[in-house]
Formats: structure tokens, C-alpha cells, sequence
């Protein structure tokens, strides 16, 4: 399944997914079509799966007025992605991982695939991901902005993000007060 | 750019009561959500438009001076912060107004390893949470103190754990007594995914009428169970993927007999007080894909009979004593005199792709020996301890060549 960057051949691409109906068509909020495999779709998007099971998906593009055209490009490779990647076949070495991997772990794809976003793409990929239900998507988009925020004080993950501190200084002490236990070192 | 927050829920596992009121939480704070294109503070250029390949972001949020991360719904910012250690996750609090409630909201993580010195927090933390659970973890050395455990345990903030852990420092504990798994651990049955229980004991009136319908994962290390009552547990974990077994008390005999499994550990480490495993058969496990040994066992025989789909397999240790590895009618063996060989090579185990073996002295006919049972390998691991002098390549080989289809691509030296 190839996946339409959304520069030109949309048009083309949608005839053919027309013609074997393996794929979805859909539209960013800037109006770029996209294709992704059905299945793929139906399996990692629970909004995507309603649309599908409930007969709106549009031929001509269904409409996601909510997604920017990079944000869906990402959704779409995931998707392909995703519907392509063997599950990795744990190597013996990080075997021990076994039972101390605290929650469900990105896979090694998954990792790369968030490393390479941009600050802003990141985040834009978690509002779709969100928005269209896709519980896999939006953990390894959470687990990277964690990734972004662990060990870091508070200044730090402020100008990280750009979080503008709005407390008083006496709020901000009286917090710190209640707090104590996560600011001192066991 | 939309800033509305998107309508669904960022998780749909999460219980159905779980307070989750976007408008209302944090509502003193909202005024201030950083519109987008907010006036930038610092000056245009001054951090690079161009984000660093590979950065992720992770370099600084100067990109555009836009606040991205606190316009983003309640319910994903609490996966986020759910995610991160106990004390960062709390700290999250201090960042802004708007992460003023959401961690006491956010499926609560809380590790109590990082409060060994005052275990008092624990407590204060439970207290002051609203649930629900997301993970517990906690040394196994609090099932010794039932009273204080219990109380944890039976806290509104863990309802509807999806992860339990009692972890073990060290096995020098397995002196020590095995305190029974307190029963208020069941009340996570329907909730829990992922569970690790050590140095505890299993009584069959906990295994033989428990169903875990949502658990993934389960580990339990140096537990005293028998091994009917490892069946029962077993048999009431009907999407149980990976189990691991370490060092497991009194248990002689495992015979496995699943449908769901898909990784398996084993580890039948010897104690002086612990009965060893003797016998692991995989009678049929046809979803199963790996087969890890995590530690080395000791005189332990090993069956596969079943498991078509079984691509990753080891380490077979050549320095144990009597180990013996049957896949099918493939009987890998070692002895000491001669290194480890296989007996009856001639239908080998087709399916395996992945294979770690563990040894003494490096053994070139050993190796190949091996690449004959397993005429599919792709990946082979090889670990040894030192060199060995016959390392020559023998006429008796030359057939390797000729009449194996070698896929074997990556070979991992580790010396």
C-alpha cells in the first residue's frame, strides 16, 4: 500500500482506491486527500472504524476538518506503517525487559517514527490522534512527550515546552509546601 | 490551528468513572491557555525555525515560543503525566495553573520505591489521590507487613489498577519466608494487564477461583505454587500472552497448554532450599514465538512438542550439567566432555529464526552442529567465556555448504 504524500497524485491514487476499495480517502482540514488501507484504519482508529462500519466514509474524501494536512500525512504513515511492520522479534539481549517494561512500550519503529517530529508535529500529531480515537497512536505520542518531561525540574520542562508560569510566588510556595515529598531526593 | 479541545477521550480503557471534566478542572487557570500565536518572548531567530533532525523537540520549545503542550485535553495530559515517575508526575503541579489538578485526577503511577526511606508518603499519596490506578509498585518485602500493604491496597485511588508489581531486590530473600498474597490484591482481578508477584505464596483458594479476563502479562518469581494451582491461574487468564517463571518453589513439572501465549521466560534457578524444575513441556502452544531462558538452569529437561509459530529460542547453555532441549523429535543435549551436540539432527526444528547460545569455551563444530537443527536461522547470538584451541574449520563441514540453504544473516559476538 503506498501511501499518497498529498502533492499531486491524490487524484490518481483515489481512482485506484476507488477500483479496489482496500483504502479509505481522507481529507485534511486544508482540503489534501490522503489514502490509507481500510483495514489498517478500521483497526487503529476507533472513530475511523465507526465511519467505516456505519457506511460515511466519502469516496471523494472524507472530510477531517479537525487535522491539518501534516498531521494526517503523519496519521497515514502510521497507519501504513503499522499495517506493514512485522512485530519485532524481541532480541534475547533485551530479553530481560520482559518484566520490568513498565506499560506497553513503543516499539523500536514507533520511537523512530516520533523522534523525527518537529516540536509543533508532535503535538499536532497527539490532538489527531486524540481526536480520532487511536489508543496506540496517542500512547507512544504520550510516551515521547514524557520521554521529553522525566527528570526534569519544573524551570526546566517550562522552557522546554514554553509553559508561561501564571502562580504568585506565595501560590507557588504554598504547592511546594504540599509537595515536599516530590521535591527532596530519597 | 484549532484550539478546541478534540471530543473524544483519550483512552477508552480507562473506567467508566473516572472523573474526567475538562471544563471544569483547572477552570481558575483556563483563562490563560495559551492562545496560538501567543507574542512570542523570545525574539524570532533567536532558538532557529529549523527544528534538529532526530530532536524530537526535545531540545528546547524555543522553536516558536508557542505553548503547545498545555492546550492539549485534560484526559492526554494525564496519560502523559501517568507516565512519568511518581515524583515528576506530582511536581507537574507547579508547572502552570493549568497542571494545578491534573495529576491528583491522572490514572495514578505510583511507585513506592522512589519513598524508601519514608514509606509514610505512600499513604498520604493514596490519600490524596482520586484514582484511578494505572500501576502500583512495591518492594515484596511490605508482604511481610500485611497491615500496612492492606491498607495500600484497599486505597479508592488504586481502583481499577491495570498494573501490580512486587518486585525483589535480590534472591538472598528466598531465605526468607513466603508471606501469602494478601487477598486484597483481587480485588484488581478484572482491571489488571500486567502483573509481576514475587516471593509470596500462592494458595489454591486465591488461584483456583480467580479470573484475570484482562491480563497480559504475568510474572512470578520465586513463588511458591503448585503446580495444579499454576494451571488454574493459568486457565483464568484467557489473554495472557507472555508468562515468566524464575525460580519458582514446588514446582516439579510444567506442562503447558495454552492458546494465547506468545513469549514465554523460564527460569528454574537452583537454591539450596528451592526445589529445582525438572521438566517444561510445551505441549501445544500455537501462537508461541519466543522461548527465553533468562538464567541458567541446572539439570532441567525441556520438551517442545508443539508451538509451529516459534521463532526466537535461548540461550542454550552448554555449561550446564545434564540440560537436554527436545523441539519435536530434535533432541539438543550437552555433555561435558564433548560440548553440546545434537542427537537425531536429521528433522530440525524448522521454524527458528532467532537463536542466542550461551558456552564455556568457543566451539566452531559446536556452532555448526546447531546450524544444522536450525537449517532457518537468521539471527545468532553467540556468548562465550573463552577461546577455544580446535577452532578449524573441518572436511566434515564441507557438506554444510553445499547442502544447507544458509539464511543466516547477522551473527552477535559477545566474548
Amino acid at each position: 500500500m503506498e501511501v499518497d504524500k498529498g502533492k499531486g497524485e491524490a487524484e490518481e491514487t483515489r481512482k485506484v482506491a476507488e477500483a479496489d476499495r482496500d483504502t479509505v480517502t481522507l481529507k485534511s482540514s486544508d482540503g489534501k486527500l490522503f489514502e490509507v488501507s481500510k483495514e489498517a484504519a478500521a483497526r487503529l482508529s476507533t472513530v475511523l472504524a465507526g465511519m467505516i462500519a456505519g457506511g460515511s466514509i466519502d469516496d471523494n474524501g472524507t472530510d477531517l476538518k479537525q487535522i491539518g494536512s501534516e498531521a494526517l500525512e503523519n496519521v497515514v504513515d502510521y497507519c501504513n506503517k503499522h499495517a506493514n511492520s512485522i512485530p519485532s522479534a524481541a532480541l534475547i539481549s533485551s530479553s530481560i525487559s520482559f518484566n520490568t517494561a513498565p506499560f506497553k512500550e513503543p516499539e523500536e519503529w514507533e520511537r523512530k517514527f516520533v523522534d523525527r517530529l518537529s516540536h509543533d508535529a508532535l503535538f499536532d500529531l497527539v490532538e489527531a490522534a486524540n481526536f480520532l480515537g487511536m489508543e496506540r497512536l496517542l500512547d507512544v505520542t504520550c510516551h515521547k512527550i514524557s520521554e521529553m518531561m522525566k527528570g526534569k525540574s519544573p524551570d526546566q520542562i517550562r522552557e522546554v515546552f514554553n509553559i508561561k508560569n501564571d502562580y504568585t510566588k506565595e501560590e507557588l510556595e504554598e504547592i511546594r509546601q504540599e509537595l515536599a515529598w516530590a521535591f527532596y531526593d530519597d | 490551528m484549532e484550539t478546541q479541545a478534540a471530543p473524544h477521550r483519550a483512552k477508552k480503557r480507562r473506567s467508566s468513572d473516572a472523573p474526567e471534566s475538562p471544563d471544569q478542572e483547572g477552570a481558575p487557570g483556563i483563562s490563560s491557555p495559551p492562545a496560538a500565536n501567543a507574542p512570542d518572548p523570545n525574539p524570532p531567530g533567536a532558538g532557529g525555525q529549523e527544528p534538529e533532525p532526530g530532536a524530537g523537540g526535545g531540545g528546547g520549545g524555543e522553536e516558536d515560543g508557542v505553548d503547545y503542550i498545555s492546550r492539549l485535553p485534560d484526559a492526554v495530559l494525564g496519560e502523559v503525566i501517568s507516565l512519568l515517575p511518581t515524583k515528576d508526575a506530582a511536581r507537574t503541579q507547579t508547572l502552570a495553573s493549568r497542571w494545578r489538578h491534573l495529576w491528583r485526577s491522572a490514572p495514578l503511577n505510583l511507585d513506592c520505591g522512589e519513598f524508601l526511606t519514608d514509606f509514610g508518603v505512600v499513604s498520604r499519596i493514596l490519600s490524596a489521590h482520586r484514582g484511578p490506578g494505572r500501576r502500583f509498585r512495591c518492594s515484596a518485602i511490605f508482604l511481610g507487613r500485611p497491615a500496612i500493604l492492606d491498607a495500600w491496597l484497599q486505597s479508592p485511588a488504586l481502583d481499577g489498577l491495570e498494573e501490580i508489581d512486587f518486585w525483589v531486590e535480590s534472591w538472598w530473600m528466598s531465605r526468607l519466608h513466603m508471606p501469602p498474597l494478601p487477598a486484597s490484591t483481587c480485588r484488581f482481578a478484572s482491571s489488571l494487564g500486567v502483573a509481576t508477584l514475587s516471593q509470596c505464596h500462592l494458595p489454591d483458594d486465591i488461584t483456583e477461583n480467580i479470573r484475570f479476563p484482562q491480563l497480559k502479562k504475568l510474572a512470578l518469581q520465586h513463588v511458591s505454587i503448585s503446580e495444579d494451582s499454576l494451571h488454574s491461574l493459568i486457565a483464568g487468564c484467557p489473554v495472557l500472552e507472555c508468562l515468566l517463571l524464575r525460580a519458582c518453589k514446588a514446582l516439579d513439572s510444567v506442562r503447558i497448554n495454552y492458546a494465547s501465549l506468545i513469549s514465554i521466560g523460564l527460569s528454574a534457578q537452583h537454591h539450596e532450599e528451592v526445589t529445582s524444575l525438572d521438566e517444561f513441556v510445551i505441549e501445544s502452544a500455537p501462537c508461541l514465538e519466543r522461548f527465553l531462558y533468562l538464567e541458567q538452569e541446572m539439570g532441567l529437561q525441556v520438551s517442545v512438542i508443539k508451538a509451529p509459530k516459534l521463532e526466537t529460542l535461548g540461550p542454550l547453555c552448554y555449561h550446564d550439567i545434564h540440560p537436554r532441549l527436545a523441539l519435536g523429535s530434535t533432541i539438543i543435549q550437552s555433555c561435558r566432555t564433548r560440548g553440546m551436540h545434537a542427537l537425531n539432527p536429521t528433522i530440525p526444528a524448522y521454524t527458528v529464526k532467532n537463536l542466542a547460545v550461551s558456552m564455556i569455551t568457543l566451539s566452531l563444530d559446536v556452532i555448526i552442529d546447531l546450524m544444522r537443527c536450525f537449517p532457518c536461522l537468521e539471527k545468532l547470538y553467540i556468548q562465550w567465556w573463552q577461546g577455544g584451541d580446535n577452532n578449524l574449520w573441518r572436511r566434515k563441514h564441507h557438506d554444510l555448504i553445499r547442502c544447507l540453504d544458509i539464511r543466516l544473516k547477522t551473527i552477535v559476538l559477545n566474548n
